[in-house]
């Protein structure tokens, strides 16, 4: 899996030590901040503008334009705050499944991945689930759960266990031979091997896992609100579309756009503050 | 792997299952398959499929159970499930490839173009983050319900892994051999087509593989959310009217079909990352 890291300034600069001071004196426009962000600027005013003139002259029900998103985004926000309480329900669920995936999956990964029999025992039907859709779940949770919140934190918790059982069991089965050895020389027994070997030689796995999973859970909140409960932002997104109300629609498409990247940009950040010495 | 030191002993494992004179050799052969991979994983699925039975038996609307699953795929697989199969296959394929036609290109020009690096990349990061089903109602407006909205979730669930990965790839391509493609003169499209494409292989053909798994989790969530068509339209019918087992017998069909896919796939890929065996191939 990789998550898009765009831009990495540095690493266009200088490659080779004694040819480096000439090169970066006649670092080109495009490659200077106020070269990147003059176009980020260009590009962000054309769409903008573009969509903007395109829109006045469609049905507002195909398309709205910025502005009208802006004042509906107003509306929503400061005036009659309808946005804030789908929100907070949102992100519950998210922060509910996502903790129960984590508590969940990085002891079954570990089980797996120190054991055998465990390993061979579950991993059937991990691969399985893994693979499957999981919205084709959908329909039968809502049989089993009706539509209420433990639907929303059953689905989102389907949706992001496996990436952290696959990453954690993958990190304990990485773990250094050597230090297990020594571990066994000094007749550590597993409980200790995994306090002090295993649980921080896997800390960069279980951060991947993690940044998956919350990148799967958020996807997993929103397919549970707008395919079974209707609450939330999903079901904002959904009662906005059904009612042709695009502006509005709009507004709740982009902020859960928004967050998406923040989450993924936080835990970014945590994971090189928690692993610094992982080189990425 | 451990099977040497658990066949070791046979007659303490007979013991220690409680199995006594005739009924030793059987629980001495069920002992020694929980000792190898696939003979774990068989008692695994063995016991699981036992207790699902006997839980579904009792309460049949709520899980069903597999020999009823058996039964309905036995009634439904050839007339229904498969030409439902069959038109999500159709929309996924037409999707995704549209997504790999515009996504590798795309992908390309902007690890090779600043200006393009520059003004796409927030979008199609941002775009790649977050959760694509959250498009599907704009989606329904512009597209309606039929053939181009499943195609239309398609692309936009699948086009961002493949420009992604693309672009990084293209912009991992050795600086050396870019070197020497200018010192010799090499014009822009030659470079592409000798230096660029080839470096980035493997990556395109990583985005090609999490486009893919994503393109058909896309397909699924337009039937179910939106199409009267297609494997998810089965799935969310047969849930609507309680037929348990007729619900799950395309579930476990797009669970194997997934598996096949992504292994397929993998194996493909694995040839493929190996930028001297594809230039031998040609």
């Amino acid at each position: 899996m990789s998550t898009a890291t765009p831009t990495r300034p540095s690493a266009a600069s200088p490659a080779d030590g004694a040819q480096s001071a000439p090169r970066t004196t006649a670092l080109p426009f495009l490659q200077r901040p106020a070269g990147v962000w003059t176009v980020r600027l260009v590009t962000f005013l054309v769409i903008i503008g573009a969509w903007e003139l395109y829109a006045a002259d469609l049905p507002r029900a195909l398309l709205a334009p910025p502005s009208e998103v802006l004042d509906s985004f107003w509306q929503q926000v400061v005036v009659d705050r309808s946005l804030q309480g789908a929100l907070a329900s949102s992100l519950i669920s998210l922060v509910g499944g996502f903790a129960l995936s984590m508590a969940v999956g990085v002891p079954l990964g570990i089980a797996m991945g120190r054991s055998r029999k465990v390993e061979f025992t579950v991993d059937p039907y991990v691969v399985f689930l893994y693979a499957t859709p999981n919205v084709a779940l959908v329909p039968l949770f809502v049989i089993w759960l009706g539509f209420e919140f433990k639907l929303r934190l059953a689905y989102v918790f389907i949706s992001s266990v496996f990436p952290v059982v696959i990453n954690v069991m993958t990190g304990v089965k990485n773990v250094s031979p050597d230090l297990l050895e020594c571990g066994h020389s000094f007749t550590a027994n597993e409980r200790q091997k995994l306090r002090a070997i295993v649980l921080p030689s896997i800390i960069p796995y279980i951060m991947t896992g993690a940044r998956q999973a919350l990148s799967h859970a958020w996807v997993g909140v929103i397919v549970a609100e707008m395919l079974a409960t209707l609450t939330g932002m999903g079901g904002l997104i959904l009662t906005y579309g059904n009612q042709f109300r695009t502006a509005d629609m709009l507004v709740s498409i982009v902020v859960i756009a928004v967050l998406a990247v923040v989450l993924q940009m936080g835990l970014a950040w945590l994971q090189t503050r928690l692993t610094p010495w992982e080189q990425r | 792997m451990s099977a040497d030191t658990s066949s070791a002993d046979p007659t303490a494992r007979a013991v220690a299952t409680g199995a006594a004179g005739a009924g030793g050799g059987l629980a001495a052969r069920i002992g020694a398959m929980g000792s190898s991979a696939a003979g774990l994983r068989i008692l695994s699925l063995a016991v699981v499929l036992a207790l699902w039975e006997l839980f579904g038996r009792g309460s049949p609307l709520v899980a069903s159970y597999p020999s009823q699953i058996v039964a309905a795929a036995w009634t439904d697989l050839v007339p229904v499930v498969l030409p439902a199969f069959a038109e999500s296959l159709w929309g996924f394929a037409v999707g995704y490839g549209i997504s790999a036609v515009i996504g590798i290109p795309i992908g390309l020009v902007m690890s090779q173009s600043r200006i393009a690096e520059l003004a796409l990349a927030p979008y199609v990061s941002a775009l790649y983050a977050m959760p694509r089903v959250a498009l599907i109602p704009i989606l329904i407006i512009w597209l309606g319900v039929s053939f181009e909205l499943r195609v239309g979730v398609v692309i936009v669930s699948g086009i961002f892994a493949i420009i992604t990965n693309t672009y990084l790839g293209g912009k991992e391509v050795s600086d050396e051999l870019l070197d020497v493609g200018r010192a010799f003169k090499a014009s822009r499209l030659r470079m592409l087509r000798t230096i660029v494409i080839p470096g980035s292989v493997p990556y395109i053909f990583a985005g090609l593989r999490i486009g893919m798994a994503r393109s058909l989790i896309g397909i699924v969530v337009a039937e179910i959310a939106a199409s009267s068509a297609g494997v998810g339209n089965l799935i969310k019918v047969n849930a609507q009217y309680l037929q348990m087992g007729k619900m799950f017998v395309p579930i476990i069909l797009l669970g194997i079909f997934a598996i096949a896919l992504t292994q397929a796939f993998a194996r493909l890929e694995a040839r493929m990352a190996d930028p001297a065996s594809w230039k031998a191939n040609r």
